[in-house]
């Protein structure tokens, strides 16, 4: 039996299927040194939602914290993130952060935003000067599973 | 000569082995790298939006307990009461319309909002003058595997009035007391 060596073109194409093999057993790796339990999406969600909250309930939002007619009409109801934050001019000042606009989208984030006016809880007391916002944030997860999370904020007026 | 030839073989053999492992140990050490920066990225957001439910939740439940300190029902408050008796410090009120807006966190255990404690900071010198009381609350969230806890405290300005009787057997005695919180408070910090 003659035997002869490897070419390079040989060598080559036996690291390409060693490599391509490979493949998702490094991905086995990667998945499995990230040691957290939230995905990209759930994280930005959560930043998003957050943001919104401090800026809605914040004492800068709006003139003289009045509500525009475009922002009233996108209460209590599941609108794109993108909506909310065009409809009214203070929410988008340097705002979602840079890259975070195509993953929300990708997801299909959506904001549902609440202002209770005065806010009414049996604990409370009769007097009524308690406003409570909340931001409930819902997106789809790499598997299409929808999920959301809420931020809310008692303001004492 | 083919002595030679074998030896020459077996080289090669071994030169493609030893790239194929220098191939597969560069993409293992890649593979490792790349997921330990992500997870330390990750480990930031995951931090920084912990860290704002932390601080949105404890905000909303020093609304809530300067709310009823300042509208007490019946014109009767622990804090007061406190004030009275000359306790310094204890309990001012139990933040469960806070907890109600985070039901879905606070019943997966993702959220723990405890009681908000007051405590008397400054006691005036003379009749009249302010007080100066704390309202704290400590806020814990667990998110991804990360916890989070932090206490929020407010400082409010109040002026305790006091009616004494000056006839009768309660000569003396407070007979009626009441408590006004300003609404704006002086501060409020975030601490560890």
């Amino acid at each position: 039996v003659s035997r002869r060596a490897l070419s390079l073109a040989e060598v080559v194409i036996a690291a390409l299927i060693v490599g391509v093999s490979a493949i998702p057993v490094l991905e086995l790796v990667r998945s499995g040194t990230s040691q957290l339990e939230v995905s990209e999406i759930e994280a930005a969600a959560r930043q998003l939602g957050s943001d919104v909250l401090e800026r809605v309930a914040g004492p800068s939002f709006g003139a003289d914290k009045g509500l525009t007619d475009a922002f009233k009409k996108l209460l209590e109801t599941d609108v794109r993130w993108s909506d909310v934050i065009k409809a009214d001019a203070s929410l988008g000042k340097e705002f979602p952060p840079e890259g975070l606009s195509s993953l929300l989208d990708l997801h299909d984030t959506r904001l549902r935003l609440k202002i209770e006016s005065p806010y009414d809880h049996p604990d409370l007391g009769p007097a009524k000067k308690l406003e409570a916002y909340t931001v409930t944030v819902s997106w789809n997860d790499r598997n299409g599973i929808k999920k959301e999370v809420t931020f809310a904020r008692l303001i004492d007026l | 000569l083919r002595a030679s030839s074998i030896c020459r073989n077996r080289a090669g053999i071994g030169a493609m082995v030893a790239f194929v492992l220098w191939v597969v140990t560069i993409a293992l050490v890649y593979a490792l790298m790349v997921g330990q920066s992500q997870s330390g990225a990750l480990t930031g957001v995951v931090r920084v939006t912990g860290m704002r439910m932390v601080v949105l939740a404890g905000q909303s439940a020093l609304a809530e307990a300067s709310y009823v300190l300042r509208h007490p029902s019946n014109g009767k408050s622990t804090v007061l009461e406190g004030m009275r008796t000359g306790s310094a410090a204890g309990k001012a009120h139990d933040p469960t319309a806070t907890r109600k807006l985070y039901t879905a966190e606070v019943s997966a255990g993702r959220l723990t909002v405890e009681p908000v404690m007051y405590e008397v900071a400054k006691r005036p010198a003379k009749d009249g003058d302010p007080y100066l009381i704390d309202l704290t609350v400590r806020v814990t969230a667990v998110f991804a595997g990360v916890k989070i806890t932090r206490q929020l405290r407010r400082r409010m300005l109040g002026e305790l009035a006091q009616v004494h009787a000056l006839l009768g057997p309660s000569a003396g005695k407070v007979v009626l007391a009441a408590l006004s919180v300003h609404g704006r408070p002086l501060f409020e910090v975030v601490e560890p």
